[in-house]
């Protein structure tokens, strides 16, 4: 059903549940992973949003952008120098636009995500967490390919003393695998917990506010402090992309430099 | 304090201008029913004339119309259950009173740098442009200093001609000069050889002469004659003497 | 049934890798190229 229009919000997890507007059915084979969902919706959206980023705004590919092209270009900048710094070497060039590509997902879908009575991507645990773990699993195989069995020689930190190798490469070991999970889960939780936050603060003053009109006025009051954490969940949405960058050309780097 | 006034002021401005559909609510939802809350700070008349005066429209019968219309749209929406106010209403609100802000405070200063930096781009690139058209320019007069080097060069090709023909003449000249000198080096050798065979010649002449002389004195009849001679001399000076 | 429960994530699973993928594609191939050149031709013209 298309349940668009008519939203009301029961429960704040609410906001987070897909909901298919159109399913594909066919009697041979099962079509039900390209129904157009919530989630389908809002990558169209991204995808839209990121194209209409770069095409409508270069003035017609001239030498000088308009002014929202000079956003492109500090974003550019911004990730040049942060993938230089963090991977250093030659091979950050290589490896760049596929750093671009998440930051740029994830930057346009949690901005998305803070518009009201809109969906985040980003907060699909599912969804971040095959993502984080796919990246993970293809630097692993990338590492494999590249140095062979010395791979492992990442697992022991340079000057550690013989005794002390088998417990370090453990606790490496450990903390490499977790890596998967933690990039993507840091991601999610920040956002959903955003959103959450966000929600259940609106509910809260919803009903402080239609106690009467007394009320109402005074409710204006936290409403400042509610658009002071919209604000701050702004902010987040940024910085959780560029963490999300910054950390994944550190992977990159140690699994291309071996330390 | 200011601040908040401040933020209080756009976080509602949105509200009274495209949220006109919150404010004549039936009875349940009165708690949205209060668009003019904030005290008004300037002068209440021009504060509503600007908030009109940014209302699409010409007349003031157009403006009126768009209100009534998106008044009347919000009481149908939402007496109708097409709108529902809950706790996204909220949410809507600060996210407005965000947008609000943004446009009022981020917008001037990202437009403020986003000219900044086109200026000093497009400068860097039209100087350089202008110092690309300066070389070419100095260039073309460079060259154009050159443009007669056409009669300069025939010129000096006919100089050089000119140069050409005087050495071949004077080259000339020099043979003749050294045909002469041979020449007369030769007539001199001949000359000399001439003097020395004549020389040769008075020599064989002299010595003939003298060995015929000899021949005759080895002759006793001359001998005699000369004797004779030599004879009568002697007596015609002795007659002489005495 | 809990066995059928990651199944009900392959949609999303979906069309998020289909997104990421022609993302990279987009970026790598067209957007980053086009910054790029954009810069290298500001160089030639300002610095040569």
């Amino acid at each position: 059903m298309l349940n668009l229009i008519n939203t009301f919000i029961n429960s704040p997890l609410d906001q987070f549940e897909s909901q298919t507007f159109f399913s594909i059915f066919t009697p041979f084979m099962d079509m039900n992973n390209f129904n157009i969902t919530t989630f389908a919706l809002y990558t169209f959206i991204v995808l839209f949003i990121i194209i209409s980023l770069f095409m409508f705004t270069n003035n017609n590919n001239m030498i000088m952008g308009s002014k929202w092209f000079i956003t492109q270009e500090m974003i550019y900048d911004t990730m040049v120098n942060t993938i230089k710094n963090q991977m250093g070497g030659k091979l950050w060039g290589f490896y760049m636009p596929f750093i671009y590509t998440f930051f740029m997902f994830i930057l346009v879908s949690n901005l998305l995500s803070m518009i009201p009575y809109s969906f985040a991507l980003t907060a699909q645990f599912v969804f971040i967490i095959s993502l984080s773990f796919m990246v993970w699993l293809g630097m692993t195989i990338m590492g494999f390919y590249k140095h062979g069995l010395v791979f492992f020689a990442l697992f022991v930190p340079q000057g550690t003393p013989l005794v002390l190798v088998p417990l370090l490469v453990l606790i490496e070991m450990m903390s490499y695998i977790m890596r998967s999970l933690s990039l993507g889960l840091r991601l999610a939780a920040n956002v959903m917990a955003g959103h959450l936050l966000m929600i259940i603060l609106g509910g809260l003053l919803m009903q402080f506010m239609s106690i009467n009109i007394l009320t109402t006025i005074l409710g204006f009051i936290p409403l400042l402090i509610i658009l002071c954490v919209v604000m701050l969940e702004f902010a987040i949405a940024m910085i959780q992309s560029y963490v999300w960058t910054v950390l994944m050309a550190s992977y990159m780097k140690d699994v291309q430099y071996l330390h | 304090m200011n601040f908040c006034s401040l933020t209080l002021k756009s976080a509602t401005k949105p509200l009274l201008t495209q949220g006109v559909r919150y404010v004549p609510i039936s009875t349940n939802v009165r708690y949205l029913s209060s668009p003019s809350t904030p005290p008004p700070v300037k002068d209440p008349k021009t504060k509503a004339m600007s908030i009109i005066d940014a209302l699409p429209g010409n007349s003031v019968l157009s403006k009126t119309g768009i209100l009534g219309t998106s008044a009347a749209a919000a009481i149908y929406a939402i007496s109708n259950e097409l709108y529902i106010v809950n706790d996204e209403s909220i949410l809507l609100l600060t996210f407005a009173g965000f947008t609000a802000l943004m446009a009022k405070f981020v917008a001037p200063l990202y437009k403020d740098f986003a000219n900044a930096r086109m200026n000093k781009v497009s400068n860097i690139l039209n100087e350089s442009r202008t110092r690309h058209v300066d070389a070419i320019k100095e260039r073309i007069g460079s060259v154009s200093e050159l443009q007669n080097v056409a009669e300069t060069t025939k010129v000096l090709f006919d100089v050089s001609k000119e140069t050409l023909e005087l050495e071949a003449k004077n080259f000339e000249l020099k043979q003749k000069v050294d045909l002469a000198a041979e020449a007369k080096s030769v007539l001199d050798s001949w000359v000399r050889h001439e003097a020395s065979l004549r020389q040769e010649q008075q020599k064989q002449l002299t010595q003939s002469l003298l060995a015929k002389v000899e021949s005759e004195l080895s002759n006793p009849k001359f001998q005699e004659k000369v004797l004779q001679q030599s004879i009568a001399d002697v007596e015609k000076l002795f007659s002489k003497l005495k | 049934m809990p066995q059928l429960l990651p199944f009900y994530f392959l949609n999303t699973l979906t069309y998020g890798f289909i997104l990421i993928m022609i993302l990279l594609v987009l970026f790598s191939q067209y957007f980053l190229p086009m910054i790029l050149r954009l810069y290298v031709s500001r160089l030639f013209i300002s610095k040569l």
